[in-house]
């Protein structure tokens, strides 16, 4: 066991080094952040209370500790949720690498002819997932100590820590079971996040109706703690005997059933292609799906949060200068308005990300050296790339909508769905032209398609600046999105948008005219 | 076939591709006969893969032109294609099809043939179930070998396609080329391992350094070892 511990450790050492300092330096770093955010209690206060709301709560977990509010408090309800999600996610990757994906690379099999018990594989990941989970503890200990946000104490650091240690030992725990009953490494990858999904729902339903129900949680049931506050212990006792549990669970089924089989039948893999795979569209749809699902989720959840604080708006903006001169200086409209229009201005660049993607992922295949065999069919080059132009376009609209509704259900109805629409699709033609620009580079540039992302960095990176402080007209000129009319705190006007239009369909008429033309990689 | 029978099926006339100073192929010219099994033997870098690519329609020639049954290769390549099947040599898959799956999408819906796919897939005995990323290189090969086969093509170009396989896998390769050949299609196939070569193909030119050093028939093949050595010692 001390050897096949000490492999392990070996195979780890690169991985888990690198999951342990990226969760413990951004619990340093976010944590050294708050004395910045806020300096006052009066201001911590009102961040708790912007927080107090359905949406908020939803997302992050229950507000606590208003009648002794401190900034580790705050940072703790803004915070541990996160890491929670995290050290989750480390857990059941780490756990599933050396279980069921060395069990179906046939790696197991070849320890087993070695002189180990035959249970050693299936227990030492989950000794070495626990000795990981707690020098994160300890780490993180020690990091809220060292930054000593104002409210910290030695027992509340104790709690947080312990709290993400336990958690993420949960997850470990879960994933050894469930790579017992999966016979695929992605088959327990995907039962296990969605494990983490549903667990987060739940938690968020339980919390907004202050129920039980968030107990059924892990996440739910470790958010109890409190921590900085009262930090309530007992949710980590049976977070462990949950974790104890499944640990026995995955030990018998390991014993019952056959190397390399499961316990749940498996499901079929596809032996032929469907159908739709064989025309060009669902042939990109295949590529591009992922993308697609991924930031179209992100949208939505970045519209759900920045839609839930509509609400406490005026609160929270008499309470930080910044935000005021931000928000406000668009004129003197109502402060939502402004605020609306500033959140369009800035996700609409995010909703450009993947139109990007699937722009130029008909570059990812030849650099991935699988143009010879799509090229080597009887298909022209422009009817393969069209169909990946044709889902960027789709995205462009749909992520604008995603962030419509999110920003509407976040705000609780208070903005309407129909005018959110139209603030957002009026980025449109910024966003076409950040995929024209994709499209042209694959075409003429395919060695330099980079620069459309350097491009795009700048963009932002004006525009955000734009936000603090001015900036030269000719560079802010120069982002297509700051030429877009700043609805509704700016009058609507046709021109720029049809220019926009314009210049992105002859982007990608040239880029395609040349992609039928050029050598491929 | 409406190209009469004297004419090659695959005409090279004086090709080169450079690619800024490196000069890939200087001048190649080849005709490669209807019904032949055409090795193309040369080390590694010597410019098979370009030359490959150029019949492809993948890249276009910087001189010279090639043809492919009377066709321009890079013009008219997808009434060409229709009619070719091709195996690469360095075979990279999507991770997350499944072997079946890529064998339809290269194949094509047009073109698929069950029957011929399930006897390619017993035959290299291989298993299309599994996410190609599962697959080593070998199996990535057969993924590649089967499609080709399995698909109704008169032309096949072959860039070192046996590179991954095992002796036994390499042998079943080597029948069913020979029973192609007996169904009178056209082989092309690249390697730069002479045996193999000089075990199955009818004709064998040599390539080094982007030309062609000699084409001969392959029954006077005792001589073709000169063109794998640096001069010889005294």
């Amino acid at each position: 066991m001390n050897r096949y511990l000490r492999f392990i450790t070996r195979r780890e050492r690169i991985t888990t080094s690198l999951w342990i300092l990226s969760i413990v330096s951004s619990l340093l770093f976010f944590t050294a952040l708050y004395p910045t955010l806020i300096s006052t209690n009066e201001e911590a206060l009102a961040l708790a209370r912007t927080m107090q709301n359905p949406a908020m709560v939803a997302m992050m977990g229950p507000i606590y500790g208003l009648d002794s509010i401190s900034q580790a408090i705050v940072m703790s309800q803004e915070t541990l949720l996160w890491y929670l999600i995290a050290i989750a996610v480390m857990n059941i990757f780490l756990v599933n690498r050396h279980t069921r994906t060395d069990e179906e690379l046939g790696r197991v099999e070849l320890l087993l002819a070695r002189p180990i018990a035959s249970k050693t594989p299936t227990i030492a990941p989950i000794l070495f997932a626990l000795i990981v989970n707690t020098v994160i503890s300890i780490l993180s200990i020690i990091g809220l100590l060292i930054v000593d946000l104002e409210g910290t104490t030695f027992s509340g650091a104790f709690t947080f820590a312990l709290t993400i240690g336990n958690t993420g030992f949960f997850f470990a725990a879960l994933t050894l079971l469930l790579a017992q009953l999966f016979t695929t490494s992605t088959g327990v990858l995907t039962a296990s996040l969605s494990f983490l999904g549903v667990s987060y729902i739940i938690r968020a339903f339980g919390d907004l109706q202050e129920s039980s129900l968030t107990l059924f949680s892990p996440f739910g049931l470790a958010l109890k703690v409190r921590a900085f506050y009262t930090n309530d212990l007992w949710p980590i006792p049976i977070l462990l005997l949950q974790a104890v549990v499944l640990i026995a669970l995955a030990l018998l089924f390991n014993h019952v059933r056959d190397h390399g089989a499961g316990i749940v039948p498996q499901r079929a893999s596809r032996i032929h292609a469907p159908k739709s795979l064989l025309t060009p569209l669902g042939f990109a749809w295949r590529l591009s799906r992922s993308v697609t699902i991924a930031w179209g989720s992100a949208l939505f959840i970045l519209g759900l949060s920045y839609g839930s604080v509509i609400g406490e708006l005026e609160t929270f903006v008499q309470s930080n200068k910044l935000m005021r001169t931000i928000i406000l200086q668009g004129g003197p409209d109502t402060l939502t308005d402004g605020y609306v229009a500033l959140i369009f201005a800035l996700m609409s660049m995010v909703a450009g990300i993947p139109v990007m993607l699937s722009a130029l992922r008909i570059r990812k295949e030849e650099l991935r050296g699988r143009s010879e065999l799509i090229f080597a069919r009887p298909t022209d080059r422009i009817g393969v790339y069209l169909p990946f132009l044709f889902i960027a376009f789709i995205e462009s609209i749909l992520m604008t909508l995603l962030l419509a509704l999110g920003l509407v259900l976040g705000s609780n109805n208070a903005l309407a769905l129909g005018e959110m629409v139209r603030h957002g699709l009026v980025y449109l033609p910024a966003i076409w032209l950040l995929g024209g620009i994709a499209t042209f580079l694959v075409g003429v540039l395919p060695s330099l398609t980079s620069i459309v992302w350097i491009l795009f960095a700048s963009f932002f990176t004006i525009s955000y600046v734009q936000q603090i402080t001015p900036v030269p007209s000719w560079l802010s000129a120069l982002n297509p999105f700051e030429l877009i009319p700043r609805v509704p705190i700016e009058p609507f006007k046709a021109k720029p948008l049809v220019a926009l239009t314009i210049m992105a369909a002859l982007l990608i008429a040239g880029g395609l005219y040349r992609f039928e033309k050029r050598d491929l990689a | 076939m409406w190209y009469s029978n004297a004419m090659a099926v695959i005409a090279i006339n004086d090709v080169s591709k450079h690619f800024g100073k490196t000069k890939a192929l200087n001048g190649v010219t080849l005709a490669i006969e209807e019904n032949t099994i055409h090795g193309f033997l040369g080390p590694n870098g010597a410019g098979k893969t370009t030359m490959i690519r150029i019949l492809l329609g993948i890249i276009r020639p910087t001189r010279g032109e090639a043809s492919i049954f009377g066709l321009d290769a890079y013009r008219d390549r997808i009434p060409i294609h229709a009619r070719l099947a091709y195996v690469p040599g360095e075979v990279n898959l999507w991770p997350n099809f499944t072997g079946g799956e890529v064998i339809d999408l290269l194949i094509g819906r047009e073109r698929l043939d069950r029957k011929r796919i399930d006897h390619y897939l017993d035959l290299f005995e291989l298993d299309p179930s599994k996410k190609c990323k599962t697959y080593s290189k070998g199996n990535r090969q057969k993924v590649v070998l089967v499609a080709a086969f399995a698909s109704p093509a008169e032309v096949f170009i072959l860039d070192e396609p046996t590179s991954g396989l095992d002796p036994l896998m390499e042998q079943r390769f080597q029948q069913v080329i020979k029973a192609m050949h007996g169904e009178g299609k056209t082989i092309f196939l690249s390697s730069h391992i002479l045996s193999e070569v000089q075990r199955i193909a009818t004709a064998v030119s040599i390539i080094k350094q982007g030309r062609i050093e000699e084409t001969v028939p392959i029954d006077e093949h005792s001589n073709l070892d000169r063109f794998f050595h640096e001069s010889a010692p005294p």
